[in-house]
């Protein structure tokens, strides 16, 4: 039953990462990230997918947002107000504890399963595993990396 | 046969109750002893004065470090070590590790205990990975690890005799306060004001473990353990309202005028949920209502109550949460026995600013009078008949606090100054002091000596801007975005001496950072305490004038302390730089904007400070 089920979950997970598109993979262990299909349901979504670029970068509606929902799930309380960092690191400069967080899909992956170091999961179903409806869809993702790269500062 | 079942089982329970008092009276009598440091502020009034005397003005400049004891963990290391019949006890910041150091032989480790914590719950520690020590009762110590269980040790062998889970990390719960033992029970608290936790404080039968009471800050009379007889000489701390909104109120542009006693409605039940207004956001806001508990507890032995604070309501968006909000920001007077409240006073109805209201609270006496002095995050210095919570003082401790002009001495009130209101997407500028308060959890110490309370504090003003949160259980509620910055003297922190009758600062030392180590005084009128850029330092009780420093290792966020072993002095401190303040350095943010150093202030640490830091106990002598 087990092993039944896990066949199945791959069954849904696979065709997506093998479909010409990205395979997205888990900023702990680098396992690939089962993210159904289905809730990449926005064009930008779906052209992260295949291309594994952000379409809101510099879209201020998308920025706007972004920003709003920075606020609503509290990365704030970490990251501080514009993601300068606070109790967690800031996420607008350019020197990352993870390499990959400075491209797209990198910091996706980040904020979608967390990390090892004190970074929760994020994504919807990964945030609380047993309530899905709880956590960001990837197009909020999307959405709140387009507002931190808004705000980068070089130094 | 009947009668010898009933005469055994009388005598067990005879036996027993000669038994916790015996414990008791252990406890009491270490805390007598000067050569000890028995329990976390040395006594129950959590005075954190001591009667020795060898270390005098004349020679404290000859202090040399006796010995160090480098804990081999890094991060903030809050709280201080136990000194018991020869053995120190010393913690550490997460995984809370515990040593016993035999101090008859060169505080070589006697036992040792490596708590498994799951690593995640580092991840709910608002600010930092601390601990603020051990309790000690019963022949036990008491480690409350940051993972909400509390661990009974044998204090010989460090063998584990019983624990038990006091919050749930699934909720967002977590606890770094210090177990305090009172007679027969210790009492341990609840951190989570930022996670949407309903807190609470519990006591627990030293004995087995066994729950004696539990009593929310939020919530029904019969969960806040508040019945007959509560407030009673002051009836309106139980009003349903002491603010009328001015422009709507709970809304940009709109703020709260103080009503006067005569225009309070009083005394009110059920204001637990009372005071969580509708609409909340979330149903019913008492349910995530905050009021966490982590401070330091005190107990009056003739009045049989112990006193603390509760903290900052749940999400820091005033705007979701209209009402007074009670009993978060409270000073809570209870039965130990039975955990029912005496009296309670809410300092900050209806926080807009985070004044967490958990500070400790010193029991002391004056001319007859029993009373009770609490220096408050919200900058206001007070102090209350502790017999049944009237106030007699509350005085800004500085006059940079600005968000009230003053407390209204007859309705208990504090009369906020609408400029200062925060609302929902509006960022209030210019806010003092900010959420780290005047004074955060780094105790004051009293000398009945010098009649003074000696006082660590932050110089630090902030903007706030409330936001809209979703509260998910578990995860980081807080509703509003804060950059904090140095206050007008242009520095961050400040030590002061404080007469508590008068309510006025009687010698005041600025500190370039904040000084959020707790203090110590002594009968020979000499105060220590540490600084941030790892100073330890001596100074005259009466004057204020430094008398000695040592720069130890990493800067300091422990509670000064001070005991005697073979009939020399010793001061001891803990070393490790962490808590809110140092908590962006340990993460190694370096950058102008970053965290906490919005306006640079915190940054400089970097020049003082290795991060992270890393932990020691220090200890000096003649
Ligand atoms: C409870 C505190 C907390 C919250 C809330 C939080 N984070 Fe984090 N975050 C951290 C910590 C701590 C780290 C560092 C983790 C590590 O080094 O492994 C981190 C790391 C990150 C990183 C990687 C940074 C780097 O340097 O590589 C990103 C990106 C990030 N967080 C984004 C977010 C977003 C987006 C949210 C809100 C949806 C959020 N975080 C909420 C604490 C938090």
């Amino acid at each position: 039953m087990m092993k039944l089920r896990y066949i199945a979950l791959l069954a849904i997970a696979l065709p997506y990462a093998g479909n010409a598109g990205i395979s997205l993979v888990s900023t702990i262990d680098n396992k690939p990230l089962a993210i159904p299909g289905a809730m990449f349901d926005t064009p930008a979504a779906k052209e992260f997918m295949s291309s594994g670029k952000n379409a809101y970068l510099g879209n201020a509606d998308a920025i706007k947002t972004g920003k709003k929902i920075f606020q609503m799930y509290s990365c704030t309380a970490c990251h501080g107000a514009k993601g300068e960092g606070a109790v967690g690191p800031n996420l607008i400069d350019d020197k990352w504890n993870y390499a990959k967080n400075a491209n797209d899909q990198g910091i996706f992956e980040t904020i979608w399963a967390g990390t090892a170091g004190g970074m929760g999961a994020k994504g919807a179903g990964a945030m609380v595993p047993d309530d899905p409806t709880q956590g960001l869809s990837p197009d909020e993702v999307l959405k709140v990396v387009a507002f931190l790269r808004s705000n980068a500062v070089k130094h | 046969m009947k009668t010898t079942t009933l005469k055994l089982a009388l005598a067990g329970v005879l036996g027993l109750s000669s038994l916790s008092s015996l414990a008791a009276t252990e406890l009491e009598n270490l805390m007598k002893d000067d050569s000890q440091w028995a329990h976390p502020r040395k006594d129950y009034a959590n005075t954190g004065y001591s009667r020795l005397s060898q270390i005098n003005k004349g020679n404290v400049r000859n202090l040399k470090m006796a010995w160090s004891f480098a804990t081999g963990v890094n991060r903030g290391h809050e709280g201080a070590p136990l000194v018991i019949n020869d053995v120190m006890y010393v913690h550490t910041a997460f995984p809370n590790n515990v040593y016993a150091l035999d101090l008859n032989d060169n505080q070589k480790i006697i036992w040792s205990y490596f708590p498994k914590q799951d690593p995640s719950v580092q991840a709910l520690l608002c600010c930092d990975n601390v601990n603020r020590g051990l309790g000690y009762g019963d022949g036990k110590i008491f480690l409350q690890q940051n993972d909400g269980t509390l661990v009974a040790l044998d204090a010989k062998n460090g063998n584990k005799l019983w624990d038990v889970k006091v919050v749930d990390t699934k909720t967002g719960a977590s606890n770094t306060n210090a177990p305090h033992v009172i007679k027969d029970k210790v009492i341990t608290g609840c951190s989570g004001g930022e996670y949407g936790v309903r807190c609470y404080i519990s006591a627990y039968n030293i004995k087995d473990g066994s729950l004696a009471w539990r009593a929310y800050s939020t919530g029904p009379d019969s969960e806040t353990l508040i019945g007959e007889g509560f407030n009673k000489d002051n009836p309106h701390y139980s009003a349903l309202s002491v603010y009328e909104d001015v422009n709507g109120g709970n809304k940009e542009g709109g703020s709260f005028k103080a009503l006067t006693k005569d225009q309070m409605k009083f005394p009110e039940k059920e204001l637990g949920t009372r005071t969580w207004l509708k609409p909340q956001a979330i149903k019913n806001g008492y349910e995530h209502g905050g009021g966490p508990t982590w401070g330091w507890y005190s107990f009056d032995p003739a009045l049989n109550l112990m006193y603390y604070g509760t903290g900052n309501p749940g999400t820091w968006n005033p705007d979701v949460r209209p009402g007074d909000n009670k009993w978060s920001m409270t000073i809570f007077a209870r039965d130990v026995d039975t955990g029912m409240a005496r009296w309670g006073y809410q300092m900050t109805p209806h926080d807009e600013w985070d004044y967490d209201g958990m500070n400790e609270i010193v029991l002391w006496e004056a001319k007859g009078k029993k009373l009770a002095t609490h220096f408050d995050r919200n900058g206001f210095g007070y102090t209350f008949d502790r017999t049944n919570g009237t106030l007699l003082v509350a005085e800004k401790m500085n006059p940079f606090v600005n968000w009230a002009t003053k407390v209204d001495l007859k309705s208990g009130v504090p009369v906020k100054d609408p400029k200062f209101s925060t609302h929902q997407d509006y960022n209030a500028k210019g806010i003092c002091p900010s959420a780290l308060g005047v004074k955060d959890e780094q105790p004051s110490a009293f000398s009945p000596k010098t009649g003074m309370f000696y006082v660590p504090l932050n110089h630090v003003c902030m903007t706030y801007e409330p936001v809209e949160s979703k509260y998910i259980a578990g995860q980081p509620w807080v509703g509003a975005t804060l950059t904090m910055f140095a206050g007008p003297d242009g520095v961050m922190g400040g030590f002061m001496a404080w007469d508590g009758l008068k309510g006025k600062s009687a010698w005041y030392n600025k500190e370039k950072f904040s000084a959020w180590g707790g203090a110590l005084v002594t009968s020979s009128d000499i105060v220590f305490y540490g600084t941030l850029d790892r100073w330890f330092k001596a100074v005259d009780a009466q004057t204020g004038k430094e008398l000695w420093k040592f720069q130890v290792g990493s800067g300091v966020v422990g509670n000064a302390i001070t005991y005697s072993h073979k009939g020399k002095q010793y001061v001891g401190v803990l070393s490790g730089i962490g808590g809110w303040a140092g908590v962006a350095m340990n993460l190694g943010l370096t950058n102008e904007t970053d965290g906490l150093g919005a306006a640079g202030g915190y940054k400089e640490l970097t020049k003082w400070n290795a991060a992270p830091g890393g932990g020691a106990m220090n200890v000096f002598s003649l």
